[in-house]
């Protein structure tokens, strides 16, 4: 790109563009929801962005992949016709103030669903979609980004990449969809002069830092599922500790589970597809009653096999996990993914 | 906002949740992180609650039996004719010849309304919902067991006990929010005691697994107390240490067939507790000597180190809105805010504010009224689905001159109706539902129902209009005004008040938010009168295993909610189509008689027989068959529905059976 | 971009009650050029749609020959195999496919084969037989032996009887439970091999059926000698979206209906837990 990659925009000023980006595109953003908890969410007007949020309740797979979507619909024109009618969502959306984990969630899902064949319901809402993400300069309890090499600060995968810095954000452009952002709000971003850039630079490497703590223990649970170490009884553990809520699939950023629903009524109908949960014990029941995974001990490994080993990281490019930390809020048992790895490289609960 | 925070609409836990809306169309559903309930945290049916508002099952127009199919009608059709038969049948037979039933699943105002309705403009007390049977209902009008049909403790007391029992409850699969912190004090090194006949995913976590002999779980509970209360002086004139002299552990373990020794551990460690709690649902009150069971376990915390601030009994309900249903009045016997019929300064109260006399005489309970009256309303209930008898419930619907059913899908209750009328789902209506815990918690409103489908508490107000009691509410906020000033618990209560936080808990002495003020039964700590002899069916070679209803495993398959939204349909098999009943058996008894899973057998007791399909369990002891509660109606010939000697309430007893191979 | 959830509508053509519990059915396209490009090997599988009801995948169960119809045996279990087989000829369909990999074929010319079919196994088997039988110079021996439950499981009569008439193959059918009428063998399937000329190193085998019957008749092929990479079995597994992407199908790393359902015993053996 020729033109400088980094910008600065005034807190104000930030107001008046997410205002323009309104009036462009559906706005997606952290937004607090009745009873305070941040929900990444359309927000109608500037002050509705909650740009002081640790971390969001849902996942943007909510909505590039949404949990109840009509895949097609049709209609039967007397006797014969069957016509037959795929709906795609062609919305423009922004996402705006994402954290580094739950970009790379996206570009997780982007790999999973551009591999052949495309799903071209994601891809559709993904060409749809520009991603303005926000740095993390907090640590938050719950989230260990940094073990899993999804934050605190990315280095590409956004068409923009905000930073607070102490009065202004530092944008820094990922692609030319971002630049064509910036091009568009005329007067409002400068060029980021160089003490910005290091500022930045500063920062992640303070932040990360303080981040270190924040700990999963990827690579010895990796080596350990692939190469099937994890003992029986420890599986078989973690299963006692899995009370089959499926909410680990649903909050998590990189799952993707499905299954597919037919509604009809008088000559019209249509096919949804619905989130599942690879922990739901009729996951793989089959029509004749034999169930490949009847053992919940079995479930949980398939889950933890597909999430952490390397023939899936090889494939992915990463394990399935950004570090996002949803999982720990959400686990009604205690199954969540800093759990399973810290039990899976001890060998104990 | 496109996040609608609102109320989980299936268990009695209350979790919040969020449902995601995009233009008027639900997509989906989120745990809300700060809710006091859920804590971030859903049960696989919350997490799917959107599904069964979207379902394409869901009821879209009135319908109106024409010959014997029911047909698609007109609002105008159908309520002019539930007007004018309910009008002709109160002129001939009398108010009293018409009965209502609402609903544990309904919002308060609803339930209000419609029990508003009952009394001032048919003139009938025949107000119940048949999920009463939820909890051990009747009791609440005998005073010394009031204690024991509420929620005296709250669900983050199971986070603060020292000892935790399961009694003949699953959590998992019927409260996994308490389910979820058992499972936590369990890790965090809690001793959890669990007494069934079928251990549950939590029995894994336990130190003691007591499976006392199906129906000695009184005897049991005598003999723990027996042991507990040896450790302390009795006190003068204790009757409870009389009443249990006798129920020593080698006794207990005669009639329970627990060992003594497990009697004395657990027994010990009851007494050496400052916070035992006492986690029981409907399996404990369902049982037989169900009263008397729980008088006993309400007097676990005097045989502990449990000082008067702690309360040690948690029950569960299963449903979203069981004591708002309470609350409201849906009770043939109380007003709103359990207020008697039969004092005339209430009915005056209430007389004046409805501008209606109301019938002082009490009316029957859902289970006497089935038969008895000419018409019926049924507004979200399922009396097929919830009473015990299934036969005798189908029987008495059918013989009904006029039945109204109002719901959101075609329940085994609509479709026998002459009028059904089609409502609004949890996610489509403004409302309140109070948890068991006496929480009450706001329903918002996230997208329209789906074709004609109207908010139930519209529908009520539009039906007392015909019947000559016209009801003015612009929204359920003005309902919920109406009843604070009717109703002293609920007299802090208004949306303003609930939207600032995240519900109010309600208490009997009006201090609201007091965790657990105002609930002592005049028997609490009492314990049971005497301990009789155990109902255990005695079992001999012919039929050497006990069956036992259970009211945990596959409650869900039977929810009407549940089959509807589609992924939890899938995870209850039932895409797979109707199947023989399941009947658990222990790994030993299988092996003993060559029983493989699925194998067909016969089950044959002394009243008759049925067939199902083994399931292979590790968690039923020998000697035990299990058999879920939802399959009663197959099962109703070996497990006739009988009565609870005391209250009348019907209950499901174990029985001896034989299990032979098909 | 394709829309690899958007099904083709086809026609049922023809309905062939099997048995009392199985069906065929002949379908066509109804745009003649879908049916074009419609180019499959034997043991890929289509998601058929019963529009309202749900959709299921089935093997192909015919060679594509001349005609322009294609055939699925389904046998009715559940919900969408129930609904199709209360439908009638000319009711629509639709169908997504040919998904899944496929049989090896050129890879295994000139080598003897082997074909075992168990009861529904006998349909992912079929177009392979005919396919090999009209290419019948290019292998060596050819062997098809099929065992089912009683004599009226048995499927595909008139196939039968065309291969026990023919004499470059061998062909052996048994039952585990006979009737007054059957004369020909009884026992499970594993039972015809010592009757059967297999030559173990020469052998390419073909095993479809259900797990217990594949688990056993591939220990009796190991210990006559097959090799490993010799003996070719489809996996079944519950279905959603048939192209990698619901993860239904999933075990381990290896998605049944993307990179099967055809797999050697080699590949299953390396696989996490194929129950
Ligand atoms: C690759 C492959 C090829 C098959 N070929 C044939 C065939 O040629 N003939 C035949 O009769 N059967 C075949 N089956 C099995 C057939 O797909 C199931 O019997 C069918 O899916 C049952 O669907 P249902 O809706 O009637 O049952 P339900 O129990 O109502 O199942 C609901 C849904 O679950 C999934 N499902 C359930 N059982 C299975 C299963 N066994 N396999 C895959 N998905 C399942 C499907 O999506 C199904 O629609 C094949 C299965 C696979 C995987
Ligand atoms: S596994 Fe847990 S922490 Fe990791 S990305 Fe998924 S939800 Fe987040
Ligand atoms: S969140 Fe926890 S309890 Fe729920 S399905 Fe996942 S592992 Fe199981
Ligand atoms: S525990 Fe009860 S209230 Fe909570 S999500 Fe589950 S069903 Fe709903
Ligand atoms: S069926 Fe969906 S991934 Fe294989």
């Amino acid at each position: 790109m020729s033109q400088p990659a980094a910008y600065v925009i005034t807190r104000p000023r930030l107001a008046e563009w997410v205002g323009k980006l309104i009036g462009r595109a559906q706005v997606i953003a952290p937004r607090r929801a009745q009873g305070g908890d941040v929900a990444y969410d359309i927000v109608e007007t500037p002050d509705q962005v909650a740009w002081d949020y640790s971390t969001s309740i849902n996942p943007l797979k909510r909505f590039l992949f949404p949990q109840g979507d009509e895949l097609l619909r049709w209609q039967r024109a007397g006797d014969d016709g069957l016509q037959l009618e795929p709906t795609y969502d062609e919305t423009d959306r922004i996402f705006l103030a994402v954290r580094s984990c739950d970009l790379s969630g996206v570009l997780f899902l982007d790999r999973v669903f551009s591999r052949e064949p495309e799903d071209v319901y994601y891809m559709t809402r993904r060409q749809h979609s520009t991603l303005i993400s926000l740095t993390c300069s907090e640590p938050v309890e719950d989230c260990f980004c940094v073990c899993a090499d999804a934050g605190p600060f990315l280095e590409t995968g956004f068409d923009l990449q905000l930073t607070a810095l102490s009065d202004d954000y530092l944008v820094e452009v990922g692609t030319e969809k971002g630049q064509e952002l910036i091009n568009q709000a005329e007067g409002l971003f400068a060029p980021a002069p160089d003490e910005l850039i290091q500022a930045r630079r500063d920062l992640e490497k303070e932040v990360e830092a303080r981040f270190a703590e924040h700990k999963s223990y990827f690579a010895a649970a990796l080596r350990k599922v692939t190469f099937d170490r994890v003992p029986d009884e420890l599986w078989e553990e973690m299963a006692d500790r899995c009370l089959e809520c499926g909410g680990c699939s649903f909050v998590c950023p990189t799952c993707t589970c499905f299954l597919t629903a037919d509604w009809q009524s008088e000559g019209e109908g249509h096919r949804d597809r619905l989130w599942d949960s690879c922990l739901y014990s009729c996951y793989t029941l089959e029509a004749s009653g034999h169930n490949p995974r009847a053992q919940r001990r079995d479930r949980v490994k398939a889950r933890f096999f597909h999430k952490l080993s390397y023939q899936f990281a090889k494939e992915l490019e990463t394990h399935g996990c950004v570090g996002c930390g949803r999982c720990i809020a959400t686990c009604l048992g205690s199954n969540d993914m800093p759990t399973v790895t810290a039990r899976i490289r001890r060998g104990a609960i | 906002m496109p996040h609608v925070l609102t109320t989980c609409p299936y268990c009695g836990c209350g979790c919040g949740l969020y449902l995601q809306v995009e233009g008027r169309r639900l997509l989906g559903t989120t745990a809300s992180a700060g809710h006091p309930v859920g804590q971030g945290r859903l049960c696989a049916k919350g997490w799917h609650a959107h599904e069964l508002a979207t379902s394409g099952t869901r009821l879209r127009t009135p319908l109106v039996r024409r010959g014997s199919s029911l047909q698609q009608a007109s609002w105008e059709e159908a309520l002019s004719l539930v007007g004018e038969r309910l009008t002709a049948i109160k002129a001939e037979s009398g108010g009293a010849a018409i009965g209502v039933l609402a609903s544990a699943r309904a919002t308060n105002e609803e339930n209000y309304l419609l029990a508003k309705l009952a009394r001032s403009a048919l003139g009938t007390n025949n107000v119940d919902f048949s999920a009463r049977l939820d909890a051990l209902p009747g009791l609440f009008d005998l005073p010394k067991y009031r204690h024991l049909s509420l929620c005296t403790a709250g669900l983050d007391d199971i986070a603060a006990a020292d000892l935790v029992f399961l009694w003949q409850t699953d959590p998992v699969e019927e409260h996994p929010a308490a389910a979820a912190r058992v499972l936590r004090a369990a890790e965090a090194g809690v001793p959890v005691v669990e007494v069934t006949a079928r251990r549950g995913q939590l029995g894994e976590l336990a130190q003691i697994s007591l499976a006392p002999r199906p129906g000695s779980e009184l005897q049991l509970a005598a003999g723990l107390l027996h042991v507990a209360l040896s450790k302390t002086e009795p006190a003068e004139g204790d009757s409870l240490a009389a009443t249990v002299a006798n129920c020593t552990p080698d006794q207990t373990e005669a009639a329970t067939d627990v060992p003594a020794s497990d009697v004395i551990r657990a027994g010990e460690a009851l007494a050496a507790a400052d916070k035992p709690l006492v986690i029981y649902t409907r399996g404990a009150s369902l049982g037989p000597q169900g009263a008397d069971t729980l008088m006993a376990l309400s007097a676990f915390g005097k045989a502990s180190e449990a000082d008067d601030s702690w309360c040690s009994l948690l029950w569960l309900s299963s449903y979203c809105n069981f004591q708002g249903a309470r609350d409201m009045g849906v009770l043939p016997y109380f007003l709103a805010g359990y207020q008697p019929v039969s004092e005339e300064t209430t009915r005056a109260k209430f007389a004046e504010a409805w501008g209606a006399a109301l019938p002082s005489e009490a009316g029957l309970p859902s289970w006497e009224m089935l038969g008895r009256v000419r018409a019926l309303f049924v507004m979200g209930d399922d009396p097929v689905s919830s009473l015990p008898d299934v036969a005798a419930t189908r029987q008495a619907l059918g013989n009904t001159d006029f039945l109204v059913v109002q719901d959101i899908f075609l329940t085994p209750t609509a479709e026998m109706a002459h009028v059904v009328l089609p409502g609004a789902s949890f996610a489509e209506k403004d409302g309140t539902f109070t948890n068991t815990e006496r929480r009450v918690q706001r329903v918002r409103r996230a997208a329209d129902p789906p074709g004609e489908a109207r908010a139930d508490w519209e529908i009520i107000c539009d039906l007392s209009g015909r019947l000559g009691r016209p009801m003015d509410y612009a929204s359920p906020a003005q309902v919920m005004a109406e009843i604070a000033e009717l109703v002293p618990i609920y007299s802090e209560i208004s949306y303003q008040r609930l939207d600032e936080d995240w519900g109010v808990r309600w208490s009997l002495d009006g201090a609201v938010s007091a965790e657990r003020a105002g609930f002592g039964g005049e028997g609490e700590e009492e314990g049971p009168a005497s301990v009789s002899q155990p109902a255990a069916p005695t079992v001999d070679e012919e039929y050497p295993f006990v069956l036992v209803a259970d009211h945990s495993l596959g409650a869900w398959a039977a929810d009407k909610l549940v089959v509807n939204a589609v992924g939890l349909r899938r995870q209850q098999g039932a895409d797979r189509g109707e199947q023989l009943p399941e009947l658990w058996m222990s790994r030993a008894d299988c092996q003993k008689g060559e029983l493989r899973e699925g194998t067909r057998v016969r089950v044959r007791a002394r009243t008759g027989e049925m067939d199902a399909a083994v399931h292979v369990s590790d968690a039923v002891h020998a000697g035990a068959v299990v058999l879920s509660a939802v399959m009663r109606e197959a099962a109703a010939s070996v497990l006739p529905p009988g009565a609870d000697s005391e209250t009348g309430v019907p209950v499901l007893r174990p029985v001896a059976v034989s299990v032979e191979k098909v | 971009m394709e829309n690899a959830y958007l099904p083709d509508v086809v026609e049922i053509a023809a309905i062939r009650d099997e048995t009392y519990d199985t069906k065929t059915f002949g379908l066509r396209f109804v745009e003649p050029a879908r049916w074009e490009a419609f180019q499959y090997r034997p043991g890929q599988f289509v998601e058929v749609s019963l529009f309202g009801v749900g959709e299921a995948p089935f093997c192909l169960a015919s060679a594509r020959d001349g005609a322009d119809t294609f055939e699925i045996t389904v046998r009715g279990t559940g919900s969408v195999t129930d609904a199709l087989h209360n439908l009638e000829v000319g009711a629509q369909l639709g169908v997504r496919g040919p998904l899944g990999n496929g049989f090896p074929f050129d890879e295994v010319k000139r080598r003897d084969i082997l074909f075992v079919g168990g009861g529904i196994g006998l349909p992912p088997l079929r177009p392979l037989i005919w396919q090999v039988l009209n290419s019948r110079g290019e292998f060596g021996k050819v062997t098809v032996l099929y065992g089912a439950r009683a004599p009226a499981d048995l499927v595909y009569k008139d196939d039968l009887e065309r291969w026990r008439a023919r004499d470059d193959v061998e062909f052996m059918v048994t039952v585990d439970v006979g009737d007054e009428s059957w004369t020909d063998n009884v026992g499970v399937v594993g039972t015809l091999f010592p009757k059967a000329d297999i030559e173990p190193q020469a052998t390419v085998a073909f095993v479809c059926g259900p797990p217990i019957m594949i688990r056993f008749v591939v220990r009796d092929l190991l210990s006559m000698g097959l090799a490993e990479e010799d003996i070719y079995t489809t996996l079944e597994r519950h279905m959603r979206c048939g192209v990698g992407k619901c993860n239904h199908c999933l075990i381990g790393d290896k998605y049944v209906c993307k990179d099967g359902p055809v797999f050697s015993y080699r590949q299953m053996k390396t696989m996490m837990d194929p129950g």
